[in-house]
């Protein structure tokens, strides 16, 4: 099963890249992942070319450090005009092509959104759970059950 | 009835954060109407101390849209400062990637912020007014926008190493040249995006007749336009001189280095927003009023120089009599834009010097200022640099395209207003057209924010009915 992984941030505004990183991180292991800054709405077409997608990203509503994982589902998502984030990506592959790949959001709690590169300690320290529950997917023999 | 303010925040579907306070009278009509930009960027004064060749790759990070621009007009003015002619192929490569920034940036206006009102209707449902409501009713249109943008971005990160905030333009021309496999993905991708802008504008004219009212009342007033052309009068983004027409399309200016860009235009401050309001200096502020963009340079040229855009060029004329000021077709003047983008960048990349490797003139600083001009998606883009012996920059004054449309988006929002909001019975069509007549002129509001130390403002304390108590005022400096 082709799986893509794409992870969103900004770098330079400290925690808040740390899904972008992690996308880095990914693809020099050799994996097909791949860092942006925010969603694109011409995302839609990779992501529809794979089978699985597994969304990274920085969540100010966990607690820093805290890793979750949740299945995106599109039709729990509302029609968006003025943001996007990973959800409404899947909407829009959903609409698009009437169906829509497995999706997955690894999140991770942040604290510090500052001007700045580097991520804080606690954020730092969650990188390497972040990275294991992303890594689950590129073995097809063992998936992870949604949790927090 | 009481008079009542309304507040229209955020202002959807543009680029930037922005509100619009609409003042209705004691009668229900609109009294006045005022566009503030609240966002701050500053880039004026973090530059300074910085070494000017430093410059394109800091001020490409003025904005996520369009980075290349600002890339572009800034590495002009470090060619200025470094008093050099850079090489031919150099001058291509820019073009061409200038041209694939305009492409992606007129086909996110067009596509993903725009179409909703234009082919879904003004009064569509909100729910629905939006790209996933659009893919809906038209699923080919959408599906072409998005590859047509992500063909714009993939060229500029095929070419320049990513697709935001490249740094491969510098002084003395580009980092490096380009591969066979970059020129012929360039190549391979034009004829899907020419088929995708021509079905786009063939229905955006087949729904113009149901937009009669907007086409009236978008900003349709008699104004100043303004841009570059080139030597021989057709349309230009990279180079050319400026030319300013009237509202007849008279001439008014003729053949100005834009690089005495103070002897024409002065800029002003408004206190309710931190978007500078430049001006025809001849007329004086506020009647030097001028409007800057893809319908200001159609305004502007003789014709376009490629045989698909001149086509539609043409039909544009020929049907716009009365009503060819009007900010509305600003979005057909994009979508003529994005069909001379592709057949110029077609016919660059084709050039028989396109792989050549000498792209880059080597000097160290040989003057101490320098001023890059370029017309970027939204218009007119200039970057003025002053260095000391050291190279470190001195002074920076950045006129953005959008600024010089501020003083035309205030007045169109308020000829919106008036015309369609009625504040006795509030529609949310109403104020839709409202922020529409902004969307029209796809302001880039995070890169047109810049003035730092000179902003008056105002500061109004207001009591728990709202009533102001107290207004606290800066006059700028």
């Amino acid at each position: 099963m082709t799986t893509l992984w794409i992870g969103f941030g900004n770098p330079l505004r400290r925690d808040d890249g740390v899904g972008a990183q992690a996308a880095q991180i990914l693809a020099a292991e050799g994996l097909l992942a791949k860092a942006f800054i925010q969603p694109l709405p011409e995302l839609a077409v990779e992501i529809a070319a794979a089978r699985r997608v597994v969304f990274l990203d920085a969540d100010l509503e966990l607690a820093p450090g805290v890793v979750r994982l949740r299945a995106l589902d599109p039709a729990a998502c509302s029609p968006w005009s003025h943001r996007l984030d990973a959800a409404g990506l899947l909407l829009l592959v959903a609409t698009l092509d009437r169906e829509h790949p497995e999706a997955w959001l690894v999140s991770i709690g942040i604290l510090d959104v500052g001007i700045g590169e580097g991520l804080s300690p606690l954020v730092e320290a969650g990188l390497d759970e972040l990275l294991a529950r992303a890594r689950c997917f590129a073995d097809d023999r063992w998936l992870p059950s949604e949790s927090s | 009835m009481a008079a009542q303010r309304i507040e229209i925040h955020p202002v959807t579907r543009i680029e930037g954060h922005a509100r619009i306070t609409l003042q209705l009278g004691d009668d229900g009509r609109v009294e006045t109407a005022r566009f503030h930009v609240d966002q701050f960027r500053g880039f004026e004064k973090l530059a300074v101390g910085r070494p000017f060749h430093e410059m394109p790759g800091l001020m490409a990070r003025t904005c996520g849209i369009c980075p290349v621009s600002h890339l572009i007009a800034s590495s002009k003015a470090g060619d200025a400062l470094l008093a050099v002619s850079i090489p031919e192929n150099a001058v291509r490569l820019r073009r061409i990637l200038h041209l694939a920034q305009i492409l992606q940036s007129h086909a996110l206006s067009f596509f993903y912020l725009s179409a909703p009102d234009l082919l879904l209707g003004m009064d569509a449902d909100p729910a629905g007014r939006n790209l996933i409501g659009l893919l809906s009713a038209e699923p080919e249109l959408v599906r072409g926008g998005i590859a047509l943008r992500a063909f714009g971005q993939e060229s500029i990160a095929r070419m320049a190493g990513k697709r935001v905030h490249p740094a491969w333009v510098v002084p003395g021309g580009v980092a490096s040249p380009i591969s066979v496999e970059t020129r012929d993905f360039l190549l391979a991708g034009v004829p899907a995006a020419l088929a995708t802008v021509e079905r786009a504008l063939a229905l955006f004219r087949e729904r113009l007749a149901g937009f009669e009212d907007e086409v009236r009342h978008f900003a349709n007033f008699p104004s100043l336009f303004l841009g570059l052309v080139s030597a021989s009068g057709q349309l230009e983004h990279y180079d050319g001189r400026l030319r300013v027409v009237d509202a007849d399309g008279g001439s008014v200016v003729e053949g100005f280095d834009p690089t005495h860009y103070q002897e024409l235009l002065a800029e002003a401050d408004e206190p309710d927003s931190y978007l500078k309001a430049p001006y025809y200096r001849a007329l004086g502020f506020p009647d030097g009023i001028y409007r800057v963009g893809p319908l200001a340079r159609l305004q502007l040229v003789t014709d376009c120089g490629t045989p698909r855009a001149d086509a539609a060029l043409a039909q544009l004329r020929n049907r716009d009599a009365g009503t060819h000021g009007s900010s509305f077709l600003y979005h057909e003047a994009r979508l003529i834009e994005m069909l001379f983008a592709l057949e110029r960048i077609r016919e660059l990349a084709s050039h028989p010097g396109i792989l050549d490797p000498e792209v880059r003139a080597h000097t160290g600083p040989n003057r101490r200022e320098g001023i890059g001009v370029a017309e970027a998606p939204r218009g007119t883009l200039i970057h003025h640099y002053r260095i000391d012996a050291h190279g470190l920059v001195t002074a920076v004054n950045l006129i953005i395209a959008t600024g010089h449309n501020a003083l035309a988006m205030n007045r169109g929002v308020l000829q919106v207003a008036r015309h369609f909001v009625d504040g006795h019975r509030l529609r949310e069509g109403m104020l839709n057209r409202v922020e529409a007549v902004i969307r029209a002129f796809d302001p880039c509001l995070a890169c047109s924010t810049h003035a730092l130390g000179q902003m008056p403002i105002a500061v109004r304390l207001l009591d728990t009915s709202g009533a102001i108590v107290d207004v606290l005022r800066r006059s700028g400096a």
